[in-house]
């Protein structure tokens, strides 16, 4: 089981401050909800631990293994990471059925065709493993997304944002999938979002993003509710 | 309002684009109509010639695919600027670009044959695919390259993801390059084979019947159209965006080994620039009183082609602005693709035979030009348009004023820089034009482009570097003044 730390993270994006001297452990084997306003980057963070975008400053380390360090040059490439990533519009490879997602981003973990079609079955995309993306319904879209960023066995798993374009139905039995699926992953569990539902449902630990900066909170969303 | 009467509405809509098609497509009927009588097909330089094309076009989409495939997704030195030299290859035929590289003063100019003649060709319309697959990885969506980066090493990223979302582009590259290259007469002129457009240019020029060259321009025309035809959906499927949203790769920084792949199309440009510029440099005092003579040439070296790109532009959107919301309008704009495909000769040729077949009159190259490029344009007009928000149409639909009147005021602005960058395209083919002008102009009439050739067969180099740079300067005005006039006619103020 492995934490991962950040340490003084400063992510500008044209040459304006996203994130300045963001701090954070995130707990291995819990799911952290990420909670802060539209704008206020959380996005930009996942980004910047899975390598997707470079930080000018800080170190990003995942139990003793430095991913990115500004000082001492060291910028892992994504790929080596090991994360499993699930964005805000999923991302699928519009070319590739459901078994081939999979399949390509699980084979390098030693994840054969049966267990790449094992693991659509576990999220509950049984007889679909030869679809494309455009022939899945949204919740399945989903599943998939998040079935893909399981296969490479990843020792962290982020979730941008994922259900947000989702009914309430489907996103119950997503909740439900997150925590059955999460536990398998050695690293934390870091989901981001605005929506006070996911939240309740989804967090066992809770980080407010805000004015750029992490702080540990208990259960911001509920002040927000309470403010309304 | 019933479905009839709908249909009928839409018909009206495109009648005037099918109406200025068939105008355009007359000169190849007649030609072909001359010939019918003779019921002969002569396949024999097809195989020969498709050889060519083909291997010439998998050269090319192998490099401009490469080349596009960085420039697309990583952020290299000087990006814009590799872009605009890389693509500058287009603006003039290969036989330019190979002329000054064999200028240069360490010997490559004694390469000859097919094999050789695909290589060069392959290098200098490499730009062709190259900017189709810079226009499909615009298309890719953002994230969907991202995932591929967190998920995928570098190899198995470009052969999994990359390479079939560019598919398409690619594959569009390979057969529009290879359609270029059947109507190609220079090249193989100069490395001293035979093709089906040498073989037709050589007969007439034998003749001067348009009917004896018909049993080879039929095989041709009907090649250019299969490949055409299964060209069309590839490259409309990169041309014509697919949905809207945040789209295109998001660049990285690039390393050098890959960033150096880039710089191979310009090199071949400053090589070949090069190349003049040193055959120039010895003989600077008996070039001052010739270049003088050609001054007369120049201008309307110039002026024709931009002139007859606006001329273009003009009716193709006045033929397709009605017909833009009109979903039978897509085949028409195939069509007008298939039209510009036809090799230039070909068409001038076709020109010949309606002039003959009506009463002998004379046919100025301008509207041979404007016959073969108003295809091209329209094309130019659909893809500027299917890349505007609809809702941006249906705003101005609202605003009480005539349909004329709205669409100057509010469509045609907002796609000007497209029609600009389309008619400085055609104004481009047109001065890069060989076969057009030998065949249509008068005796003892002149254009830059041909007099290049002419004088590269035995001219002093000295003259044949001034003529050829001459013909860059000659190129620069007039891509600037095709692109120009279209952005200040649409875009002054409407006040």
């Amino acid at each position: 089981m492995v934490d991962l730390t950040l340490i003084d993270l400063q992510v500008q994006r044209d040459g304006r401050s996203i994130l300045d001297g963001c701090n954070a452990q995130f707990t291995a084997g819990r799911r952290t909800v990420l909670w802060g306003r539209s704008g206020a980057g959380k996005s930009t963070l996942l980004a910047a631990i899975a390598g997707l975008m470079t930080p000018q400053r800080g170190k990003i380390i995942l139990g003793s293994s430095v991913m990115f360090s500004a000082v001492d040059r060291i910028d892992m490439p994504p790929h080596r990471r090991r994360i499993g990533y699930v964005f805000q519009d999923l991302a699928l490879w519009p070319h590739l059925t459901a078994l081939d997602q999979v399949h390509l981003v699980g084979r390098e973990a030693g994840l054969n065709v049966r267990e790449a079609s094992a693991l659509l079955e576990s999220v509950g995309l049984t007889n679909l493993a030869l679809r494309r993306p455009a022939q899945l319904s949204g919740g399945e879209q989903q599943r998939l997304a998040i079935a893909r960023a399981l296969a490479a066995k990843p020792a962290i798993l982020l979730l941008d944002e994922p259900f947000s374009s989702v009914d309430r139905e489907t996103r119950q039995s997503l909740y439900e999938l997150i925590r059955r699926l999460s536990p398998e992953v050695k690293g934390p569990t870091i989901y981001v979002t605005h929506n006070s539902e996911d939240a309740q449902n989804l967090a066992e630990d809770s980080f407010l993003l805000s004015g750029g900066s992490l702080s540990r909170a208990s259960r911001p969303w509920q002040e927000r509710t309470a403010e309304n | 309002m019933n479905s009839v009467d709908g249909r009928r509405r839409h018909l009206a809509r495109i009648l005037p684009f099918g109406i200025l098609l068939a105008a355009a497509a007359s000169p190849i009927a007649a030609l072909l109509t001359r010939g019918a009588a003779l019921g002969q097909i002569d396949l024999s330089s097809i195989p020969g010639t498709l050889a060519f094309a083909l291997s010439a076009a998998a050269v090319s989409a192998t490099i401009g695919s490469a080349v596009g495939a960085v420039i697309g997704t990583v952020d290299v030195m000087a990006r814009r600027l590799t872009i605009v030299m890389s693509v500058t290859l287009m603006a003039a035929p290969p036989a330019f670009w190979w002329i000054g590289l064999t200028r240069l003063p360490f010997g490559i100019g004694s390469l000859s044959g097919p094999a050789s003649a695909a290589l060069v060709t392959g290098v200098t319309l490499a730009p062709v695919t190259l900017l189709l697959v810079l226009a499909a990885s615009r298309e890719i969506p953002a994230t969907a390259y991202e995932a591929a980066r967190l998920f995928l090493k570098p190899r198995r990223r470009i052969v999994a993801v990359l390479f079939p979302l560019l598919r398409p582009a690619v594959l569009a590259g390979f057969l529009l390059t290879a359609i270029l290259l059947l109507g190609e007469s220079e090249i193989p002129f100069l490395f001293g084979f035979r093709t089906s457009m040498t073989d037709i240019i050589t007969r007439f020029s034998r003749t001067f019947d348009v009917a004896e060259t018909v049993p080879l321009v039929l095989p041709l025309i009907g090649t250019v159209c299969a490949l055409g035809l299964a060209m069309w959906k590839p490259l409309f499927t990169v041309l014509f965006p697919q949905s809207a949203g945040e789209r295109g790769v998001i660049l990285r920084p690039a390393s050098r080994p890959i960033a150096l792949i880039t710089a191979l199309l310009p090199v071949v440009v400053l090589l070949s620039l090069a190349g003049y510029a040193w055959a120039t440099a010895g003989g600077q005092q008996a070039l001052t009183r010739r270049v003088a003579t050609w001054l007369p040439t120049a201008a309307i070296s110039v002026t024709e082609p931009v002139l007859s790109a606006m001329v273009s532009v003009g009716l193709a959107v006045l033929a397709v602005y009605p017909a833009r919301r009109v979903p039978a309008a897509r085949p028409l704009v195939v069509a007008g693709l298939l039209l510009f495909c036809v090799p230039a000769g070909i068409v001038a040729i076709g020109w010949i035979a309606l002039a003959q077949h009506v009463s002998g009159f004379s046919v100025a190259p301008g509207i041979a030009y404007v016959s073969r490029t108003v295809g091209l344009c329209a094309l130019g007009f659909a893809i500027a348009y299917s890349r505007l928000p609809r809702t941006l149409d249906d705003a101005a639909r609202l605003v009480p004023m005539s349909p004329l009147r709205r669409a100057w005021l509010f469509g045609l602005p907002l796609l000007a820089p497209s029609l600009a960058a389309t008619a400085a395209l055609a104004a481009a083919t047109m001065l890069a034009d060989r076969d057009v002008a030998s065949l249509l102009l008068p005796p003892g009439g002149s254009r830059l482009m041909l007099n290049l050739y002419l004088l590269s067969a035995n001219a002093p180099t000295a003259v044949v570097g001034a003529a050829a740079l001459l013909v860059v300067a000659a190129g620069v005005v007039v891509v600037a003044l095709a692109g120009g006039l279209p952005l200040i006619l649409l875009t002054r103020s409407r006040g």
